[in-house]
């Protein structure tokens, strides 16, 4: 009698702990996949103009990843393919 | 023997429920193309209904995708203003320090040529920059625009061809024509309708190569306006450098 009360608590202790980890897992926050945006960070001033040249250039490099987002703003305009192609469906000749 | 008394009861059940089938089938049909009169506005109504739907749905989305540009256009504006800032703030650093180890007049005078140089390739280049993204700007626009036009162009010839198909329908009805005849032309004329809409929207789709001659003019733009600028950097240097042949930088004057 007593082992299968022991086994009952066990068994019972078991599902606890896993219904507490299955139900803390849910509760985390999802963990973003979108690598952060790297930062060109502007070199400090050395008084070499070398140095100047290259952060001038770095500037460029750090422009231009700025420059790119733009151009998804074109693929947007197509967006609504499929709201026009709804209209094919407002007559059927099955439905005479 | 016993299989051809099979393939008897078989032959004989099919040819009782074709029996009963094929009469069924025929008066379903019989009755679709008597009634084709009676249900002409029910069906006109609710081709009206789905149309309205429709162009409710798209103008959704069309709103959706204006928004949509104009937060990421202010989005990347404030971006680009900001790296602009942190930039010419560092630059202003580097030149300070420069400055300071100019000492002769000659010096002086090749860092302030040389500052001008970086100064005005600076705004040749960001001048350069933002003329094409205005005139990306403005292309998407135009883009946008065509599409649209193209867009209600294609639905209103759809609608009308409907609606003249359901009118010549009625006329038909009312002058007595076999009902057989109205529902054959009303379908024939309805997917034709169909077909006029499939290949306007394939031709404006092809509007998409609109798109793609926009990203490119603006790339070669931008590429050309970064090219330049490195010309530029590349030529203020060597001028610099060639007041100070034996240093790369200003070295305090004795």
């Amino acid at each position: 009698m007593n082992k299968r009360l022991i086994a009952v608590i066990v068994i019972g202790v078991i599902v606890i702990i896993g219904l507490f980890v299955f139900i803390s897992q849910k509760a985390k926050p999802p963990v973003s996949v979108v690598p952060p945006k790297k930062e060109i960070v502007p070199p400090p001033a050395t008084g070499n103009v070398d140095d100047l040249v290259g952060a001038l250039l770095n500037e460029i490099t750090d422009e231009e990843s700025v420059l790119k987002e733009e151009e998804g703003n074109a693929s947007l305009i197509t967006n609504d393919s499929q709201e026009i192609g709804n209209f094919s469906n407002s007559v059927q000749e099955t439905e005479l | 023997m016993r299989n051809f008394g099979k393939i008897l009861k078989v032959l004989f059940g099919g040819m009782i429920v074709a029996g009963f089938l094929v009469p069924v089938l025929l008066l379903a049909q019989d009755n679709a193309e008597r009634g084709i009169c009676a249900r002409l506005s029910i069906l006109s109504s609710k081709i009206d209904e789905r149309f309205t739907n429709f162009n409710s749905k798209l103008e959704t989305r069309r709103n959706e995708i204006a928004n949509r540009i104009e937060t990421r256009q202010n989005e990347f504006d404030a971006r680009l203003a900001e790296k602009r800032a942190r930039w010419d703030a560092n630059r202003e650093e580097h030149f300070a320090k420069l400055e300071e180890k100019a000492q002769t007049d000659t010096q002086k005078q090749a860092l302030l040529t040389f500052r001008e140089a970086v100064t005005a390739a600076i705004s040749a280049r960001r001048a350069a920059i933002d003329t094409a993204n205005q005139n990306f700007r403005e292309g998407v626009q135009a883009a946008i625009a065509s599409r649209k036009l193209a867009v209600d162009t294609a639905t209103a010839t759809l609608r009308n061809s409907i609606k003249a198909a359901f009118d010549k329908a009625n006329a038909d009805c009312q002058t007595g024509v076999d009902p057989k005849t109205i529902r054959e032309n009303l379908r024939t004329d309805l997917k034709a309708a169909r077909d006029k809409f499939g290949s306007d929207r394939q031709e404006i789709e092809k509007l998409k190569t609109s798109i793609e001659t926009l990203i490119n003019t603006r790339k070669e733009a931008i590429k050309k306006a970064i090219d330049d600028f490195k010309a530029a950097i590349e030529k203020a240097k060597t001028d610099f450098k060639a007041a100070f042949p034996t240093s790369s930088t200003p070295t305090p004057a004795e």
